[in-house]
């Protein structure tokens, strides 16, 4: 009977302790991201305009894009934003 | 990229990088298409997509992609919870497809 209440005490101690350690399934994604933005512009709004430089310096403008035909039409515009620190 | 080009898509790509990192990337990479830098997070905090914080202490950009008509309306968009799942070319390439039937 004393050797059960040591192992009943035993095995209750190391349950406890690994409720304690063992680590949350959802915080430590590689890669994972603060939650997504509230404000950021939908499809079928206009895609905010802005001027930034190029990889030379040049100063451009987002909706000078648009404007440049290629080919004859006006192109759509593939907008991608990445992390960068290369 | 030919895919794009023949779908009349200019790709415009954008980091907080200034433009001599992304000139010498460039270079390595032999990348064809333009990019932008946002050094003072102009378009990053318009598109709201600024992660604070998020590479050693500095304010850089969550990935995300906009595609846009010439109109400049957006026509689709993807944000990622995880930036190691990106969308790749031909997922731009279906969906600008399935816009246009």
């Amino acid at each position: 009977m004393h050797r059960s209440r040591i192992l009943l005490s035993a095995a209750l101690l190391i349950g406890t302790t690994m409720c304690i350690f063992v680590p949350p399934s959802t915080a430590q994604v590689k890669g994972q991201l603060p939650p997504g933005p509230k404000n950021a512009p939908q499809i079928g709004q206009k895609a905010p305009d802005f001027t930034l430089p190029d990889s030379n310096g040049t100063p451009v403008k987002l909706s000078s894009f648009s404007s440049i035909p290629t080919g004859g039409k006006p192109p759509w515009v593939l907008l991608i934003f990445y992390r960068g620190y290369w | 990229m030919k895919e794009f080009e023949a779908r009349n898509i200019r790709v415009v790509a954008i980091s907080v990088d200034p433009p001599a990192t992304t000139k010498d990337h460039i270079r390595k990479q032999g990348f064809t298409y333009t990019f932008l830098s946002d050094e003072k997070l102009v378009a990053l905090k318009k598109y709201d997509i600024v992660h604070a914080a998020g590479f050693e202490g500095a304010d850089i950009s969550r990935p995300a992609e906009f595609l846009m008509d010439p109109s400049g309306t957006i026509r689709w968009l993807n944000m990622t919870d995880n930036y190691n799942k990106r969308p790749k070319a031909q997922d731009v390439i279906k969906a600008f497809d399935d816009l246009k039937k």
